[in-house]
């Protein structure tokens, strides 16, 4: 027993911790154990708990094994690979089967998924109805529509928990766009967006600045303000 | 204010997070012919940067190799360029605390020999002294050899 002081010990456990740490008592007492320790209800994990910590610590203090050394300093020799800055940022969701991106400084919310009410009249075109998003409603509008994504998959096997409601604001006027999964913040180089094949169709070509890559996906790098000119003009023809 | 905290020997020191650059493994060291060979070089991203041994400068041994051990990086206190750095070795360089400026007391004794020593906080294991590695120089490293003045500029005539 190292430091330990019988006389005053509110707590043996904290006393114990004073020296070096020879107990297991996370796998004794502790949530690893029985969970009968005191100090559990006012700490109420191990992690939270000195002893487990100084434990911790105590593995830093072994000997380095013989070629730890080398191969720091192998790695810290090598210059700083200085990579340049990534200056281009896009949120990358999927609708059916296709990935897309759009411009992360339109958005101003992802959230889940709502039930959209129709509107009356309203047809099979891009306007999907209203959705109440904290108490304002929004437009829905549906970004596969415009783009004439082919249903590839029948809509009851896409996974609705990872359905979300994109809000955007693109120009002022708030939307909401339901996508069926949401992978992400991507950011990138402008010059590194690989050009859109020749074999793809020409109204998904004038909407498509570029393709990233992420998520071993190939994500449709939008280009926002022809995507949402033709979203707003399709809604006013209404 | 956030401390990364050491030890040199027994003694237990913390050193402002803000004046830290970056925290490294205990790396190969070349020996620079120094008192108490207190003073090595190791290649830092191509550079060679100085390193002080804190425990063989106040604890005259050198710092146990083991992996709590590490260099502290911070900028050189007496260099002419922001680049140039200097790698403070310690034990136990483990861990990082969170304190208010009223956590910190002016301990009350100010050695002229050791004018790098701030004022100290207390903790369950007792006392932490706060150190301004830039005043380092001043007190127990002021053996140390100065840095030349642009050191990566200089022609190096009868070199080339």
């Amino acid at each position: 027993m190292n430091g330990g002081s019988q006389s005053l010990a509110p707590s043996a456990a904290i006393e114990r911790s004073v020296g070096n740490v020879s107990t297991d008592c996370w796998n004794k007492s502790g949530v690893y154990g029985d969970r009968t320790c005191p100090e559990l209800q006012s700490i109420s994990h191990c992690r939270n708990c000195r002893i487990y910590s100084r434990a911790g610590v105590q593995l830093l203090s072994r000997e380095l094994w013989p070629d730890y050394r080398r191969e720091w300093t192998e790695h810290f020799a090598r210059e700083k690979e200085a990579a340049a800055r990534a200056n281009g940022s896009a949120v990358i969701f999927r609708i059916q089967s296709d990935w897309l991106a759009l411009p992360t400084h339109i958005f101003q919310e992802i959230t889940e998924h709502r039930p959209i009410h129709s509107l009356p009249h309203c047809g099979p075109g891009v306007l999907l109805g209203i959705a109440n998003i904290r108490g304002e409603l929004l437009i829905c509008v549906a970004l596969g529509r415009l783009l004439n994504l082919a249903p590839a998959v029948p809509a009851q096997q896409i996974r609705a928990e990872y359905r979300r409601l994109l809000i955007v604001n693109p120009a002022g006027d708030r939307l909401a766009l339901p996508v069926d999964e949401v992978h992400g913040v991507c950011r990138f180089h402008l010059q590194d967006l690989k050009a859109a094949p020749a074999t793809l169709n020409r109204s998904h070509r004038c909407y498509t600045a570029g393709f990233l890559s992420a998520n071993s996906h190939s994500a449709a790098f939008l280009k926002a303000d022809v995507v949402f000119s033709d979203l707003a003009r399709s809604l006013h023809e209404r | 204010m956030l401390f990364l905290t050491f030890k040199t020997g027994q003694q237990r020191y913390a050193i402002s997070a803000s004046r830290v650059i970056e925290v490294l493994p205990l790396l190969q060291m070349t020996p620079v012919p120094a008192p108490q060979g207190t003073v090595a070089y190791f290649n830092y991203k191509g550079r060679p940067t100085i390193a002080v041994d804190l425990c063989a400068l106040t604890c005259g041994r050198p710092a146990h190799a083991h992996l709590g051990t590490r260099i502290i990086l911070v900028k050189h206190p007496a260099a002419p360029a922001p680049d140039h750095l200097l790698g403070l070795i310690a034990e136990q360089v483990t861990d990082v605390v969170r304190l208010k400026s009223t956590d910190l007391a002016d301990p009350g004794v100010h050695l002229q020999e050791a004018p790098h020593l701030g004022p100290v906080f207390m903790d369950e294991e007792g006392a932490v002294q706060c150190i301004y590695e830039d005043r380092l120089l001043l007190g127990p490293a002021r053996r140390l050899p100065p840095p030349a003045a642009d050191y990566t500029r200089r022609p190096f005539g009868h070199f080339a």
